[in-house]
């Protein structure tokens, strides 16, 4: 029966009863159920991942009807990964099962759209001027114009387009750009290519071929622990989720494990089983605190109190009173405590000094290479001054001795980690102390900001005749955390109950932790650690990296682990989680990412400088140098706004710049050929003369606005923008919600070095394009916004550094509505943009600067003193006391052919990551025969294809050792040469030589890669810390 | 380093953003004004950092922004939980429900971050335009020592070293809302129809 019938036969329905009445039978169409039941259809099932920076990086089964998606589940066929750890299955959680709403939804992105102003305009001026690139200038150079679109950035009025229209619009811009301002002001923003490798690369290489600048994220979204790097020389390198069943005791500290790392969480509960205690540390009652054996909640802010506190029972119990032989191996071998630091004179008595170096001594005690960037210890055999191996200098100019095997000169040697009993004095050292300083919401304690300890000490004599004063970083460190080792110091603590920094009654007043929890919990860690040789970790996230002093949170945890043996150890150690920061196969990537096939280098830029400077947040500022010195320090030496450290560490190639000369890049590189001269030597000149300044000096001059910007993969305005409303103000130009004065409204401190405009910039940007699936706030505030494939509709690669496995991203259906892959959407930008160029850039000479790299010979930059060239102290020699100079040349017209294959540089300068070189022209042919050549006419005959993103995807994992063995062992032997360890016993064999796998394979299954890589910190990859 | 005295590690108290005194009970709504620290943990009704407009996440919390509080500080600003509230300071506004709640600890409010400024937000009483994001009330704030370059394993690279973008030294006002304008009659057709007339 039909269902109006059953309506209209209402009451008849019920044809019977049973079960006493209590059930009845009834005659009526049921086929509406089917809906219910079709629901959970499909036709097939296809594998796919989450494109989203979720460090779980799950593998989902995407349940396929009729071309549509009908719904996801989590995958369950994990490969087991070693013995005694359990699998790594279940993963996945409610949220990721949420997605595929998105495809269908009301907010998808379904056309190319654009502001209905800047479309009319557009219209305008392309029937008026023919020409794109002149249309484009038409509207930007009129101000009126100008405004009459960016003030309705965020406020409505899309319209739909066609891909061809907008293609060209953005191609117009681009190239106008790039010929009028330089294509540094042309700026991309995507983070984390780890959640979709393939798609990141798509806009990276696009902006690489044509000279733009790529925007860091992990530091902008301070998921970067700069204590990291500071410690290590090392970005992040933590153990994945498994070998949280390796530990012994785990501390969660500010990681909200079961809310934020969902998937991964059943490690933690399940080593619980095997009776390893949690201790979980956060300010509110979150969802780990209920996992923890025992919760701390210290005040927010203050974990760096509770840390310090807990070295200090650490140092106590497990150095001084009851030495653990292990933690002290430990400290000797793979720390720089042993190290010896010079004790200076200054106004407040003796204060540390930078460590000794082997050139302070005689005969630069026969080190010739590099003696300013090697550091020194006293050997416990001899007595005598040696410098042991590890230490930078031996990096560069040398092999063989930058690793951490015991060994000064070739000779085995013992090195002492404290001079106490062999001392010549005790000296009295000053060390600052910030616990007075005041806050209104914060609690201080009343000790002096300087506290005087008794250290001990050895006279030694220099090079130059003169005598110095040096001491370990191991008694320095004992002394600043106020352990009593007899010498008479009124600054260190009896016992645990006195109120010194930085006791356990200390921390009581800051952080309102018992003091009888922080003894236990010390105690209990180091013990545990002691007993296991390092099983005792820390799981810590960003809720302590986002504080402004967050490198002194992080310090203090790692310094409990390193007092403990713990880094390096498997179930121990500090495990920092904030995102899919580790892209596996990075060595093959980023080549292909950055174009470095076709030129090198790229523009690089970090993004919180960037930020900072253009959305003209540095107008605001109110922090002043001088209150966050060291109490030690002479202020007047310190003058000056925080922006003047940045102009300052950009002139002299600390840190990168974008813009990045005053001019356009280009036009320089011609008026050094009118010139006669060298670009190079030309910009040096220039500089030096004043006749060409760093766009840095001058951020609010039209001329150095960025003027382009693509953002994808991203929703930095509804997002990770911090200052949005500055966003909105100066680079958006329209309405915000800003309510403050910039310093001069309020007649404060003008910076020094930044050419200061009275009147601030509004709408920097004359082009804001997103690619995204949905209307974000970032798609809202845009000029144009690029409907792209949702990630179940894009072939792509995936990782995560919580587990070893590289999941795909697969087309499970074709894109919807007018939808394409990133991958599609800028090889069509590439596509119009070489037409448009036509006329306008041909071949061209770009000149990059690009600053002192870490991992290259440039981080060995001034050793001593720091001199600044536009001071005069120094001449200004690039890639030294300057960054470094580099003239690429760009073909323009090219840009699509040379964004659709593999470009010649791979078989001429082979691939290059962390300072090791490796030759790839093996890999280069085996493109070739499986992507296939290029078969049209041109500078790209012959080359492989890289025309689909699977094609980019084999590319990536061809040139990647994590995925292609036979370049994991040339990447191991090229390490080899320079530590020179050798490589793991295993590694070649365990690596199949003969095949290399390709993108149908993770999409069959997950591919499983890493083998735990990263986290061999103590085998010859740490380097020693200098300062 | 040394003369951010940093060559060893310490405790340091938070830094002084000053981004209350120009705000604080400057545009009063009869409602008690207030300043707690402003913190923004990751979210849990969202896919990770970025997704939280979809319905099905949305139907599983409160259907738009929300930032929790303790039941002390909500009972000394007289909010209730679920009312509507204001935070602002110089850097900006934004508008949620209230979530009162022994999970918080007095003198913090916390807002998970990433809650689109697309759904249910209301107009701001101190800005007059329609409340922002958790970023709206932040500001970079850059430290020296990040800007060391050159000098061994302090050299810069891509994502590896550099200035970061920390936010949690940050204060905010809190106030109840008075008023819950959704703007609806200012904007026709997503045109703003105030601004047309002028």
């Amino acid at each position: 029966m039909s269902h109006l019938l059953d309506r209209l036969m209402f009451f008849k329905k019920v044809q019977g009863e049973f079960a006493d009445g209590h059930g009845q039978t009834t005659k009526e169409d049921r086929s509406w159920e089917q809906a219910y039941r079709a629901r959970w259809q499909h036709d097939k099932v296809v594998r796919s991942t989450h494109g989203v920076n979720c460090t779980g990086s799950c593998s989902w089964k995407i349940y396929v009807k009729n071309g549509l998606v009908t719904w996801e589940t989590q995958q369950t066929d994990y490969p087991r990964t070693r013995p005694d750890l359990p699998n790594h299955e279940p993963r996945g959680c409610p949220r990721g099962a949420s997605y595929s709403w998105y495809m269908y939804s009301a907010n998808r992105v379904k056309y190319p759209m654009i502001r209905g102003e800047l479309l009319k305009l557009w219209r305008a001026a392309i029937k008026e001027h023919h020409d794109p690139v002149k249309a484009w200038s038409s509207i930007v150079e009129d101000s009126d114009k100008a405004k009459s679109y960016k003030s309705r950035r965020g406020r409505g009025g899309f319209v739909r387009s066609t891909w061809d229209e907008v293609n060209e619009l953005i191609a117009a811009a681009n190239v106008y750009t790039a010929k009028q301002y330089g294509p540094d002001r042309i700026i991309g923003f995507s983070p984390i290519p780890a959640m979709s490798m393939v798609s990141y690369a798509a806009g990276s290489r696009y902006l690489s071929l044509i000279g733009g600048t790529c925007m860091s994220f992990y530091d902008f979204y301070c998921d970067l622990p700069p204590a990291s790097p500071m410690t290590w020389g090392e970005q992040t390198d933590v153990p994945e989720s498994a070998d949280w069943y390796n530990a012994g005791m785990i501390m969660m500290w500010g990681s909200n494990v079961p809310q934020t790392r969902t998937p991964d969480a059943h490690f933690m509960t399940e080593v619980r089983y095997k009776g390893t205690k949690v201790v979980t540390v956060t300010p509110d009652f979150s969802e780990a605190s209920k996992f923890g054996d025992l919760w701390l909640h210290p005040k927010q802010g203050t974990d760096a109190a509770v840390a310090m506190a807990m070295g200090h029972v650490i140092l106590k119990e497990f150095h001084l009173d009851k030495p653990s032989e292990y933690f002290q191996e430990y400290c000797r071998k793979y720390t720089d405590m042993p190290m010896l630091v010079r004790l200076d004179e200054g106004k407040h008595g003796l204060v540390q000094g930078r460590m000794l170096r082997a050139s302070d001594l005689e005969k630069n005690l026969g080190e010739d290479n590099n003696p300013d960037w090697k550091t020194i210890a006293i050997s416990e055999q001899s007595g005598d001054l040696v410098v042991p191996n590890g230490s930078i200098g031996f990096r560069w100019g040398e092999q063989g001795k930058w690793n951490l095997e015991e060994k000064a000169a070739g000779k085995e040697e013992k090195l002492r980690l404290t001079l106490l009993g062999e001392h010549d004095e005790v000296a009295s050292v000053a060390f600052p102390y910030f616990g007075g300083i005041e806050h209104e919401h914060f609690q201080n304690t009343d000790h002096p900001d300087v506290l005087t300890h008794k250290v001990p000490a050895k006279r030694i004599k220099l090079a130059d005749g003169s005598e110095a004063l040096v001491a370990s970083v191991y008694d320095l460190m004992m002394a600043h955390y106020g352990i009593d080792r007899g010498l008479d110091d009124p600054n260190a603590a009896k016992n645990f109950d006195e109120d010194l920094p930085y006791t356990p009654a200390w921390q009581e007043r800051i952080t309102g932790v018992p003091r009888s929890q922080i003894i236990q919990v010390a105690r209990e860690f180091a013990d545990n650690a002691h007993k296991t040789h390092g099983r005792s970790m820390i799981i810590i996230g960003a809720a302590m990296n986002h504080w402004y002093h967050m490198d002194m949170n992080y310090r203090g945890v790692i310094n409990m682990l390193v007092m403990c043996g713990c880094i390096g150890q498997s179930g121990g150690g500090w495990a920092h989680y904030v995102g899919q920061e580790k892209l596996r196969p990075q060595a093959g990537w980023a080549p292909f990412a950055f174009a470095l096939d076709w030129n090198r280098p790229p523009r690089h830029m970090n993004s919180t400088s960037f930020f900072y400077n253009h959305s003209d947040q540095w107008r605001y500022e109110k922090l002043s140098v001088r209150e966050i010195l060291s109490p030690l320090a002479d202020p007047k030496e310190y003058s000056g706004s925080l922006i003047d450290y940045n102009v300052r560490s950009e002139r002299m190639g600390w840190l990168p710049s974008a813009p990045q000369l005053g001019r356009n890049p280009i036009e320089v590189c011609r008026e050094a050929e009118a010139a006669g001269m060298d670009p190079k030597d030309y910009v040096v000149k220039s500089l030096k003369d004043g006749s060409l300044r760093m766009a840095c000096e001058d951020p609010d001059n039209p001329v150095n606005f960025p003027r382009n910007m693509f953002v994808w993969r991203s929703n930095i305005l509804g997002s990770s923008g911090k200052g949005h409303e500055y966003f909105l103000k100066h680079l958006l130009g329209t309405r915000h919600g800003l309510q403050g004065k910039d310093l001069g409204e309020q007649g404060g401190e003008l910076p020094e070095e930044v050419v200061w405009h009275e009147e601030a910039p509004e709408g920097k940007l004359d082009l804001l394009v997103t690619l995204d699936f949905r209307m974000s706030s970032t798609a809202l505030y845009s000029d144009i916004a690029l409907p792209t494939a949702t990630w179940y509709e894009k072939d792509d690669l995936n990782t995560s550094d919580m587990h070893p496995f590289i999941h795909p991203l697969s087309e499970a259906v074709k894109p919807a509505w007018e939808a394409r892959s990133d991958w599609n959407i800028y090889k069509g930008i590439a596509e119009a943009f070489s037409k448009v160029a036509e006329g306008h850039l041909g071949v061209e000479k770009d000149i990059v600067t690009l600053p002192l790299l870490h991992d290259s010979p440039a981080e060995l930059g001034q050793a001593l003193d720091v001199q600044e060239w536009k001071k005069g102290e120094c001449e200004p020699i690039p890639g030294k006391t300057m960054p470094n100079l580099v003239v690429v040349e760009r073909d323009y017209p090219n840009t699509y052919k040379r964004f659709t294959s593999l470009g010649p540089l791979m078989d001429k300068l082979g691939n290059n990551v962390k300072g090791m070189t490796w030759n790839t022209e093996h890999e280069v042919e085996n493109l070739a025969a499986l992507n296939g050549t290029v078969r049209e006419e041109g500078q790209t005959k012959g080359r492989p294809r890289i025309n689909t993103a699977i094609d980019a995807a084999d590319t990536i994992m061809m040139l990647a050792p994590e995925t292609n063995g036979e370049v994991a062992v040339k990447a191991w032997e090229a390490l080899s040469k320079t530590t020179p360890r050798p490589y793991p016993p295993g590694a070649a064999e365990g690596r199949r030589e003969d095949s290399f796998p390709r993108y149908p394979d993770p999409a069959a299954q997950d591919y499983y890669c890493a083998d735990l890589v990263w986290h061999r910190v103590g085998e010859g990859l740490l380097q020693r810390r200098l300062d | 380093m040394r003369a951010f005295g940093e060559t060893l590690t310490s405790y340091r108290p938070p830094i002084n953003t000053r981004t209350i005194a120009q705000v604080h009970n400057k545009k009063p709504n009869g409602n008690k004004e207030i300043v707690l620290n402003w913190i923004t943990p990751h979210q849990k009704w969202g896919i990770h950092s970025t997704y939280s407009d979809n319905l099905l996440m949305l139907t599983l919390a409160r259907g738009g922004p929300i930032v929790w509080m303790s039941e002390d500080d909500a009972k000394a600003a007289g909010i209730e939980d679920n009312d509507w509230i204001e935070v602002f300071n110089v850097n900006g506004a934004l508008t949620a429900r209230a979530v009162v709640s022994q999970r918080v600890n007095p003198g913090m409010v916390m807002m998970y971050h990433a809650q689109e400024r697309l759904v249910n937000v209301p107009g701001s009483e101190v800005t007059g335009t329609r409340g922002g994001m958790h970023n709206s009330v932040t500001r970079l704030v850059v430290k020296p020592t990040h800007m060391i370059g050159g000098y061994a394993q302090q050299s810069y690279f891509f994502n590896y070293y550099g200035t970061v973008g920390c936010n949690r030294d940050e204060f905010v006002v809190v106030r109840k809302m008075d008023k819950v304008d959704w703007l609806d009659d200012d904007t026709v057709h997503g045109v703003d129809q105030s601004e047309v007339a002028q």
